[in-house]
């Protein structure tokens, strides 16, 4: 087994508006693995996406510990958690949230040069990137309203990837993006996770579930089921379906 | 009505913006307020004048030149409805009380039991059978108390404590200096203890009927009462109505002016403001508009809700800022009466508020309206596709792979590009508040610190060491003897006469030396050579319609001479004219200088002149009245030769005697023996002491307004930028939530924000400062003119002064912008993304 480089316990969030609360996570344990392919699924309003904010430290949680690589993180000020997230994490949102003022290129090296002086370096680093993500030299300097939705999504992928995260977060990637661009997308994220990266999704697309090699389920914010895969291959694809909606279906999916 | 409804929801959901927009628009409205006030200066001056039948001109005679023909030759005169003449005392030195510091002045000090139909006097609560004074009421204003002490002390050190028993309304000269004389009413006994020290002189009041009958009577009267006299000096002081009203209301003037201007700016800061905030909250809340439009709102009824938003806003907040204006109108008030010395009522007006309610709310409407068009041509898909068109290219305006610096920096930068308006509105709103701010400290420089203004003013040669002669003194030797003094630089011979000239009463002024002149200044030409020459001050040759190059009669006790003008000096308010000494001879052969002013080197103080004189000539006349000589009480006859010396000087100032002498004999020896030759030197003084005395005034009053508008510009700054930073951050809370969500900090993104300001703010506060500084002292003397004071010279303000208002104004906006994005702080990188 890989070892673990984030782990929740005893997780819980809670918002409160008006007097009113909500519990959106209750003790909830969870390990990330390294080199695994995690995907996260469950119903509407179980606390996926909650849970990944806080995984990945843009959230706060309301109790509970997480821990990466043997350093809790959850009581880390503002400013911390920045540092944390700028050196370790990248994200890869739903809405994509490029910044619209500026070109694709500066995009990527708005986050590049947060971490790193290197300038060359990470410019040489996105540039590869690009190129790796399918994305032409021509298209580089556009603006994201130039640009179609695989496009964007594409370089959102590479801004999270410039920094080489130790885990990259992606919160329904494939979700406002048709089935063509989303399988470029879902193709990207399968061959950098073969490649060693740590990948942690919230999906409730299968097509999307199936490149994983860990699905979690989730209901009113507690962990319900675990299913492990092995890695993803293009063979041997309905089996790994099969097994997929067996579990879904048994969590009442 | 749905547009209204919608208006009343943004105002709901926005109303930090909302408010701050209010106090912008309530503080132009009740500075709008407040130059009614100011207007109510003259009208206040007026009704106080008519309810105390304040006089039309006044004449003060020297001592012992007054005769009771001279009432009725005015009797006799056609237009004249009222002649009084009463004795006062006039005192010149220092006024305080325990509680404040000393000012120097010139007073007219009146008996409260003599009757008089002109000018009376309005005691406030009178107290019966007590002792001590009564102040005008702007006194009251300065902070003087009913039960302090009230202490005079004249030019010889001598002090007079008198218990202040109250205050009183006069009609005229009654500001705490307003450039001439200020009265304080006195208890009989006061009175007759400073008149046995100081005498008395008559003041003469008339008043007419037809005001511009006036100068025609007076210079009547001039010749008449010279003539009768045979002196030209019967006359000390004299003016007519319009010139003391006009003293009393240049400051009201001034002030008028500074708080149009004020008034002007904040409303453009205001409507700039309301442009900037429909704009922005146009582009921030496009989707909704766009869902409106989905819906079937037409461009119109969304319009429509910002202009409406903007009316409810404006109505309400300029009815605040007319209550405002009621609230602060006791302060302004008092700082009306402590320049003008005009007790002013204020008065409610209804309908000026009003119309001042609605101009101000119909100008934002349309100003709101015509910022709201760009709803109207974009469509429904454009505007939910966030504004773009479909040929939007843009521009990158700094490209990261080949910019230099740091990430921050670079981003500082692209976004002061990007947001071009922002920056434009920035630009000229600091601009504009720069100004105001510079503006103000000008003022505070140019007319309270700088003493160019009030040297114009007074038209007189300040100088620390003026020593007054007697007429038989040999001035050829004293001038000698002061001149010896290696710490006189150099002195001056001077004489005071009075003449008319073309029917004019004017004060002339004769000088042996016009090149050693330091103070009175030549607005253009040169000071008389030759003796058929002679300069006039501005206001001369404006009563005479005359120019440089043009011929004027003068006339001396029936001597007349034609002078050509050859300058004319800077100052507004005098009637001076300048002779050279041979000149004035032609119209009165026996002149004689009757001053010797010494101008002192640094360092060298008033008190050690007149300690040199003493050294050289003895006492002085005036210090022998004083009753303050010490003598050796072992020798009898020092005491007596005190005692009759200066019995002997209050005869002949009292009696207007030549000359004097005495011999007392003992068994035919001669024991003691004087004269009034004894004592060549009536007095010395120091006028440059006086210069200090109204330039507190006008410290105080223009240090108090630059006060006020240091602290109101630093309101609309931080009420400015409030909206302006508030605005930029909801419209970046997604932008700000992805970069944090990279790894930016808090701080960063604070400073970058800030940053980002910065260039248009440092560029609009140096901009502002700089018009100021090109604009400020010719706009207030072009105010000035309008009320008929032609060529006020003012010395250019420093560059410190510059660049003081807009470093102030740098720092400050950089501060407060800071702090104010601290909302950022606030906000997790979760509620930015998801808003």
């Amino acid at each position: 087994m890989n070892k673990s480089i984030l782990q929740a316990k005893q997780l819980c969030k809670t918002f409160s508006s008006d007097g009113q609360q909500q519990h959106i996570l209750t003790n909830l344990d969870i390990d990330i693995y390294e080199g695994d392919f995690t995907i996260i699924m469950g119903s509407s309003g179980s606390g996926k996406t909650t849970l990944l904010y806080a995984l990945s430290g843009m959230d706060k949680p309301t109790l509970g510990k997480i821990i990466f690589r043997g350093t809790q993180i959850q009581d880390l000020n503002s400013d911390e958690l920045a540092g944390f997230r700028k050196k370790h994490c990248g994200f890869v949102f739903q809405s994509i949230y490029l910044l619209e003022n500026m070109s694709i290129m500066d995009n990527v090296l708005t986050a590049g040069y947060l971490v790193s002086n290197n300038k060359p370096e990470i410019i040489k680093r996105a540039k590869e990137l690009f190129l790796q993500v399918g994305l032409r030299e021509e298209i580089w300097r556009k603006f994201p309203s130039q640009l179609s939705g695989g496009e964007k999504q594409r370089a959102a992928l590479i801004r999270s990837l410039i920094n080489k995260p130790a885990i990259l977060f992606a919160d329904e990637p494939t979700g406002a993006l048709n089935s063509s661009s989303g399988k470029d997308v879902l193709d990207i994220l399968t061959k950098i996770n073969q490649n060693g990266q740590s990948i942690v999704m919230v999906t409730h697309d299968i097509k999307a579930a199936i490149r994983a090699n860990r699905i979690i389920y989730i209901m009113d914010g507690k962990i319900c089921g675990e299913l492990h895969l092995d890695k993803y291959m293009e063979t041997n694809l309905d089996d790994r379906i099969k097994k997929i909606r067996d579990f879904l279906r048994e969590n009442n999916w | 009505m749905i547009s209204f409804r919608l208006a009343l929801t943004n105002i709901k959901r926005k109303h930090s913006g909302a408010f701050s927009f209010a106090i912008i628009v309530m503080i132009a409205v009740c500075f709008f307020n407040m130059i009614i006030s100011t207007g109510e200066v003259n009208k206040s001056f007026e009704s106080q004048s008519k309810k105390l039948n304040g006089t039309d001109y006044y004449i003060l005679f020297a001592p012992n030149m007054y005769y009771d023909d001279f009432a009725t030759f005015l009797e006799s005169k056609e237009h004249v409805t009222g002649v009084n003449a009463e004795d006062v005392i006039t005192f010149s030195g220092e006024y305080y009380t325990p509680d404040t510091n000393p000012s120097t002045t010139s007073m007219f000090i009146q008996n409260i039991n003599t009757e008089r139909s002109i000018s009376k006097i309005d005691i406030i609560n009178p107290q019966e059978n007590k002792s001590g004074i009564y102040l005008p009421i702007a006194f009251q204003a300065l902070g003087y108390k009913i039960g302090s002490s009230f202490i005079l002390k004249d030019s010889t050190e001598q002090e007079y404590t008198y218990e202040i028993l109250g205050f009183c309304n006069v009609s005229e000269f009654g500001a705490v200096s307003n450039l001439s004389q200020v009265r304080i009413v006195a208890t009989t006994d006061v009175f007759h203890e400073l008149s046995s020290n100081y005498g008395t002189k008559t003041l003469l009041n008339f008043t007419v009927d037809d005001y511009k009958a006036i100068h025609y009577i007076e210079s009547q009267f001039t010749d008449y009462s010279s003539a009768y006299t045979s002196n030209t000096q019967c006359i000390e002081q004299a003016s007519g109505r319009a010139d003391f009203t006009t003293a009393f209301t240049l400051f009201a003037s001034i002030i008028s002016s500074i708080i149009i201007a004020f008034s002007v700016v904040i409303f453009i800061v205001a409507l700039i403001m309301a442009i900037y905030r429909i704009k922005s909250g146009i582009d921030e809340n496009l989707t909704a508009i766009g869902t409106l439009k989905v819906l079937g709102y037409t461009s119109k009824q969304i319009a429509s809700s910002y202009v409406f938003e903007y009316i409810i806003i404006s109505f309400i907040s300029s009815i605040l800022g007319t209550i405002l204006s009621y609230a602060s109108a006791p302060l302004y008030h008092k700082i009306l009466i402590l320049i003008t010395g005009v007790l002013i009522k204020g008065t409610v007006h209804i309908g000026i508020d009003i119309i001042i309610t609605l101009i101000i709310t119909l100008l934002i409407a349309i100003t709101a309206y015509l910022s709201t068009l760009k709803v109207k041509k974009m469509h429904v898909a454009v505007i939910l596709r966030g504004g773009l068109l479909s040929h939007n290219i843009k521009k990158n305006t700094v490209e990261l792979e080949h910019a230099k610096g740091s990430i921050n920096q670079i981003l500082c930068l692209k976004h002061l590009l990007m947001y071009k308006r922002q920056n434009i509105s920035t630009c000229i709103i600091l601009t504009i508040i720069s100004f105001t701010l510079c503006f103000g400290l000008i003022l505070f420089e140019g007319f309270g610190i700088k003493d160019t203004f009030i040297k114009n003013v007074l038209d007189s040669e300040l100088t620390e060491g003026n020593v007054t002669l007697d007429t038989h003194a040999d001035i050829e030797q004293i001038s000698n003897i002061i001149s010896s003094n290696k710490n006189v630089h150099k002195i001056i011979r001077i004489g005071f006469e009075g003449v008319t000239v073309n029917n004019t009463s004017c004060n002339a002024r004769i000088l042996d030396n016009f090149e050693n002149l330091e103070t009175i200044s030549l607005a253009e030409g040169s000071f008389p050579i030759n003796d058929n020459e002679i300069a006039v001050s501005i206001h001369v040759a404006s009563l005479l319609h005359k120019d440089i190059g043009d011929v004027i009669t003068v006339n001396s006790i029936g001597v007349k001479a034609d002078y050509i003008i050859t300058g004319i000096t800077s100052s507004t308010m005098s009637y001076n004219t300048y002779f050279s000494e041979d000149g004035y001879k032609r119209i009165y052969a026996a002149y004689a200088p009757s001053t010797i002013c010494a101008y002192l080197d640094k360092g060298y103080t008033y008190e050690q002149f007149a300690d040199f004189i003493f050294s050289k000539f003895g006492y002085t006349q005036s210090e022998l009245l004083s009753g303050k000589i010490s003598y050796d009480t072992d020798d009898k006859y020092s005491a007596m030769k005190h005692l009759i010396d200066s019995k002997m000087i209050k005869l002949k100032q009292n009696f207007n005697i030549d000359s004097m002498e005495y011999a007392l004999n003992i068994d035919g020896n001669t024991v003691l023996s004087s004269g009034t030759s004894t004592y060549p030197i009536k007095e010395v003084y120091s006028t440059a002491s006086l210069l200090a005395g109204y330039l507190n005034i006008f410290k105080l009053a223009f240090g108090l307004l630059a006060i006020f508008i240091l602290i109101i510009t630093l309101i609309i700054i931080t009420v400015v930028l409030s909206i302006m930073v508030k605005q930029t951050v909801n419209t970046k809370k997604l932008e700000f939530g992805i970069l944090k969500s990279l790894g930016f900090t808090t701080k960063d993104l604070r400073k970058q924000l800030t940053f980002s300001l910065l260039p248009s703010v440092i560029a609009g506060a140096f901009l502002g400062s700089v018009i100021a500084y090109q604009t400020t002292l010719p706009f207030i003397s072009k105010m000035i003119s309008l009320i008929g004071w032609s060529g006020i010279r003012y010395e250019l303000p420093s560059v410190i002064t510059l660049i003081s208002a807009a470093m102030t104004v740098t720092v400050f906006t950089y501060i407060v912008s800071y702090l104010l994005t601290s909302k950022i702080k606030r906000i997790s990188t979760y509620e930015l993304i998801e808003n």
